[in-house]
């Protein structure tokens, strides 16, 4: 059979098939990337879209953890204040109870029970982020307020939930009037004007009455308080969660898309190597012919 | 004395035989780079003698013989036909493949990013800037939409303008061939090898552009069918090809003598092109138009069952489209609540700080409410992507094998009818050689020519 080396055709066809391989090496290499369009691997950009997904939703449920997690920790500091300021209320109202106490005990206890009801406001009233803590989900109106004389709840028993991760939601408010006036007839700072009232009239049985308010106050505090740190709890176990699973899709996703740099590396200096050498043979192909020997 | 002067006529002869020789060396050599020439041969015999007691009466040129294989020239405008089909898809479709970006870069990445800005307002529905987040983010994914449905159309078009293109070329090269064929049959054995060659230069670039049949008739012309037989040359006659004007809303037919055979392509360039405009790229916008519009259906349902900022019923969060044709290069977030993010809705209930429907706008993010409930947005997108990716693969990977089989098939074109330096040297050297023997033939019978007539005088 005839061969005949065609420089531009052949000699170009394999310059330029190592040159698409040296290319495609060399793009790996700097871009530290398998794929660097969808017909690279179809299949495995499609799964790469896949986990980007993944770990896009993760980093969500994570960032609405850490937010759920700041306003839990926030709550729990105005109800470790709130549960504070109830025992103070407790020991005051205590000390003004019985024969022992004089005119001026009990009218101190009673303007110390009226200086603790309004710091207690502040508690339920506080505000985390721009919004209320304890107003359920009326986060932009304070929990207590005085209308018409009367203390009024203006939230609502709808507590604010986040989803901290999937199928886990998590309460961020907490329903004021629950924790205030629970089951009892009147709130608590009804309850604690009316107490101050009965230390300095000294009826006692309004004091025991105001008493025992402030203990079942204490009691719905200290149980609010236990559910917040249950809650914190759940967050931080999902944030730990939440990170080992980033981890893995983020593991998943480099092994579909990130380049092995040692193999990339070595394909792209063997394709250097095969490239060098097309080039050379290319221009000793027709160095010489029998037009050379002819006189 | 008549057998001396026969001797010389035999040198004369040889030495214009060998000449001849020369000057097919010389033609082969000078046309090592046209494209399409087939090397040429000169076949001489020997003229016998007229008297048993004489030699021979020397050499004569019976032809000059071009070097041609049919067979492979046919396997090779076939192959060049798949070649070309795979390049143009490829080509188009990485117009296509560029505007889908990468993992993590593309239309998945906007609508994270949407649903991200859900997930944040869910931690925070009474603040401001969330809210105008939650808009941005939301005009973000639309604008990516509109934007690969703008370059599918786009490639739509460019592939129908290349059609276009296409045509007027195909109907050049159909007149230049019953050009061809004409001067063929009527060359009345003059030398025709000079206008095969300029014929099968035209017919290599024609099977590149559609996919043709070939068929050579006894008086050397050439019949050209498209497709299923549709005749585009016959002998001299050239049968024009037309495109009917494109408009937006249907692109151009290809017809000849008014009869539409745009389904007839399915090989070449123009074949590639046609099923791009017809069938590949139409589909891929099918696909995306449905996403766009179960997206902004399924965000619309959730949105619109909340209630905004002021505690007032909310409207659609998107531009609902009104049918899934079109829906990508149509979306758009609502104009009141792109105008005012306060009308976005997070809460369920109507109280400001209820974030049950942000959550539910969030939610959507792993529901499987697209193509059909089958799919979450991300997945489908992730369809979407491996299709188009997938057809540039098959496109790329059928390209490649072309390729091999033209370039092998131009290698075994080129071992019957390529030009040769090396053989080209050997023949001049062994035509130089003959040549010179017969002048020195035909100088020694001069010489005893001279001899004889010296003795006469």
């Amino acid at each position: 059979m005839r061969l005949i080396f065609d420089v531009v055709r052949d000699g170009l066809f394999s310059i330029n098939s190592i040159a698409e391989q040296m290319a495609e090496a060399r793009t790996q290499v700097t871009t530290g990337r398998r794929i660097n369009q969808a017909s690279d691997d179809p299949l495995g950009t499609a799964l790469a879209i896949g986990e980007h997904g993944t770990i896009a939703t993760i980093d969500a449920y994570t960032g609405t953890a850490n937010a759920a997690s700041s306003r839990l920790a926030a709550a729990d500091t105005v109800l470790t204040h709130f549960i504070d300021k109830l025992t103070a209320a407790i020991t005051t109202t205590a000390g003004a109870r019985g024969s022992t106490a004089t005119a001026e005990i009990r009218t101190a206890a009673s303007q110390q029970l009226r200086g603790l009801r309004d710091s207690l406001l502040g508690d339920i009233n506080a505000k985390f982020g721009g919004t209320f803590l304890f107003s359920g989900s009326e986060t932009t109106t304070a929990a207590y307020a005085q209308v018409g004389g009367a203390w009024t709840y203006q939230g609502d028993a709808v507590a604010v939930q986040l989803e901290v991760e999937n199928g886990r939601r998590v309460g961020v408010t907490i329903d004021g009037q629950a924790l205030a006036q629970g089951s009892d007839t009147t709130d608590l700072f009804t309850a604690l004007d009316d107490l101050a009232t009965a230390v300095d009239n000294n009826d006692q049985p309004a004091i025991q009455a105001g008493m025992d308010a402030l203990e079942r106050a204490f009691d719905r505090a200290v149980s609010a308080q236990s559910r917040v740190g249950i809650d914190e709890r759940g967050v931080d176990d999902a944030t730990a969660r939440l990170s080992a699973l980033r981890l893995a899709a983020e593991a998943r996703r480099s092994e579909l898309e990130d380049a092995n740099l040692a193999e990339a590396i070595a394909k792209m200096n063997e394709a250097d190597t095969s490239y060098r050498a097309a080039l050379g043979a290319v221009s000793t192909a027709e160095r010489l012919s029998l037009l050379d020997y002819l006189k | 004395m008549s057998g001396l002067f026969q001797s010389l006529t035999s040198a004369a002869n040889a030495l214009d035989a060998q000449r001849m020789g020369l000057d097919v060396v010389g033609q082969n050599m000078a046309n090592v780079n046209t494209p399409g020439y087939a090397r040429r041969k000169l076949i001489l015999g020997e003229l016998p003698p007229t008297d048993p007691n004489n030699a021979g009466r020397g050499v004569e040129v019976l032809m000059i013989q071009a070097q041609r294989d049919m067979f492979i020239e046919n396997r090779l405008r076939q192959e060049q036909q798949g070649a070309s089909f795979s390049n143009a898809q490829m080509q188009s479709l990485m117009y296509v493949q560029a505007g889908i970006g990468l993992p993590g870069g593309g239309l998945d990445a906007t609508m994270n990013g949407l649903f991200d800005s859900f997930s944040a307002f869910a931690t925070d529905v009474t603040s401001t800037p969330v809210r105008d987040n939650v808009v941005a983010q939301g005009r973000n994914v639309a604008q990516t939409f509109n934007t690969i449905a703008q370059r599918i159309t786009s490639a739509r078009v460019d592939a129908d303008g290349r059609v276009r293109a296409a045509v007027d070329e195909i109907n050049s090269l159909a007149s230049q061939i019953a050009a061809l064929n004409g001067r063929i049959a009527t060359a009345n054995n003059a030398d025709v090898e000079t206008l095969r060659d300029q014929r099968n230069v035209a017919l290599s670039r024609l099977a590149e552009l559609a996919g043709v049949n070939v068929a050579e008739t006894g008086s050397g012309s050439v019949t050209v069918s498209l497709g299923s037989g549709t005749p585009l040359v016959v002998e001299a006659t050239v049968f024009h090809l037309d495109m009917s004007p494109s408009t937006p809303s249907a692109m151009g037919a290809l017809s000849i003598g008014g009869q539409d055979i745009t389904s007839q392509f399915d090989e070449g360039m123009i074949g590639a092109l046609l099923q791009l405009r017809d069938t590949v790229l139409p589909g891929y916008m099918t696909r995306l138009d449905q996403l766009a519009y179960d997206v902004a259906t399924q965000v619309n349902a959730v949105h619109s069952a909340g209630f905004d900022a002021n505690g007032n019923a909310a409207g659609d969060f998107f531009v609902q489209p009104g049918a899934v044709a079109g829906a990508a290069a149509a979306m758009a977030v609502d104009p009141g609540l792109a105008a005012n993010s306060l009308l976005l809705a997070g809460s369920s209930t109507g109280a400001a700080g209820d974030n049950q429907t942000a959550q539910a706008l969030a939610a959507l993010r792993d529901a499987r409410v697209m193509s059909g409930g089958t799919a979450t947005a991300g997945e489908a997108w992730g369809q979407f992507v491996y299709h188009v990716g997938a057809d540039i693969a098959v496109a790329q990977s059928q390209s490649e094998t072309h390729d091999q089989v033209v370039l092998q098939l131009q290698r075994l074109r080129d071992s019957a009818s390529g030009v040769s330096m090396d053989e080209e040297a050997a023949w001049l050297m062994k035509y130089q050689r003959a040549y010179e023997a017969n002048a020195r033939f035909f100088t020694t019978v001069n010489s005893a020519i001279d001899t004889l007539m010296q003795m006469v005088m």
